[in-house]
């Protein structure tokens, strides 16, 4: 019956059919910044946007994109809006869109892990809890078996 | 035998051109920022002298700022994807140098932060800062740009985003610069060969 109404008021709060896949966090320091890195997946028919995004742990939460400006010159700036498309998926990744921690509260070391929350205009705020790591998991485990 | 009296001949001059020219190296010397000697600080706090302090060894220097959530930690974390692979290789003789172009924010303090909450343990790789006046000029030698470009205001203060340099280093036991590649996006097998090269 608990899970019956959990699943009912997954569908009630998530209309969009927005799921979110694969999250993760860079380690730092507190005081300092981080960026959460996570797979964005519209099952849903309508597109959809990321329009804001909350945590606990960091003063200020954003969302940002890095850029190539010149050559080898790399800069980042604020992302007011990124929409996904309906039946389409958006990664977001190192060296692109990233959710931006500013000025963490606690030092969030490898291994750890943390909730963020992100605000979709159709979808309305997906809680996820992500795990503190260096690289995404595909880099993670391409190393393992490479070891192997 | 005309014929081969001639071959003979323009393989010497080859081999003779590529000797004076040094062809024959690895890489090129690309430079040895500008021949000065920086007087920085460690993340403990420590004087030292770069880039004298790597000399009689090969090092693998990164480019960076603390506050930089993206291409920066890439960058170390591809440092430390090439100092696991060359010790898997059995590589001795090489140290890492991660310097801030961000003295005014990233003080010993802060790098050592830095480091520990990556688990980088620090015997061999340095994390340096300076004074802005010699860590400017150091930049300038290594071709490293970094302009202030976007920032967040916090309740405190405002946080800063430089656009910068991607940029890692390998540099010579004699401290010249041989060969740059993009910090955030490598090879790491490339770069562990590169230096096997130098070290030969």
């Amino acid at each position: 019956m608990n899970i019956l109404f959990g699943v009912l008021l997954m569908l009630l709060s998530n209309p969009a059919g927005i799921t979110l896949e694969n999250p993760w966090i860079r380690p730092a320091a507190s005081g300092m910044n981080s960026a959460m890195f996570v797979e964005i997946k519209n099952g849903g028919e309508d597109a959809d946007t990321l329009i804001n995004a909350y945590s606990d742990i960091a003063e200020v939460v954003e969302v940002h994109e890095t850029y190539k400006k010149d050559n080898d010159m790399m800069g980042m700036r604020r992302a007011e809006a990124i929409e996904i498309a309906g039946n389409s998926s958006l990664e977001l990744k190192p060296r692109s869109y990233h959710i931006m921690l500013i000025k963490l509260n606690k030092d969030l070391k490898i291994g750890g892990k943390e909730k963020v929350t992100l605000e979709f205009k159709n979808a309305g705020k997906i809680e996820v809890e992500a795990e503190i790591r260096d690289m995404p998991m595909d880099h993670k485990m391409k190393k393992h078996q490479d070891t192997n | 035998m005309k014929m081969l009296k001639k071959l003979i001949y323009f393989s010497a001059v080859s081999i003779l051109i590529l000797h004076l020219t040094g062809c024959g190296e690895p890489f090129e010397k690309e430079h040895n920022y500008g021949g000065k000697t920086f007087s920085l600080l460690d993340e403990d706090g420590k004087a030292v002298k770069f880039p004298e302090m790597t000399k009689g060894k090969i090092a693998v220097v990164g480019y960076i700022f603390t506050n930089c959530p993206d291409i920066c930690p890439l960058t170390t974390n591809n440092m430390r994807l090439i100092r696991d692979k060359a010790k898997e290789e059995g590589i001795k003789n090489i140290e890492y140098v991660t310097i801030s172009f961000d003295p005014l924010v990233d003080t010993p303090e802060i790098l050592k932060k830095y480091a520990d909450v990556r688990n980088i343990d620090t015997p061999d790789w340095h994390f340096l800062t300076g004074d802005k006046e010699v860590i400017d000029d150091l930049m300038h030698e290594a071709g490293i740009m970094a302009v202030v470009g976007d920032s967040t205001v916090t309740e405190a203060n405002t946080i800063y985003y430089y656009i910068h340099t991607d940029r890692i280093s390998l540099v010579d036991e004699d401290g010249f610069v041989r060969k740059n590649y993009k910090g955030s996006e490598n090879n790491i097998e490339e770069i562990v060969n590169d230096i096997k090269k130098l070290g030969d």
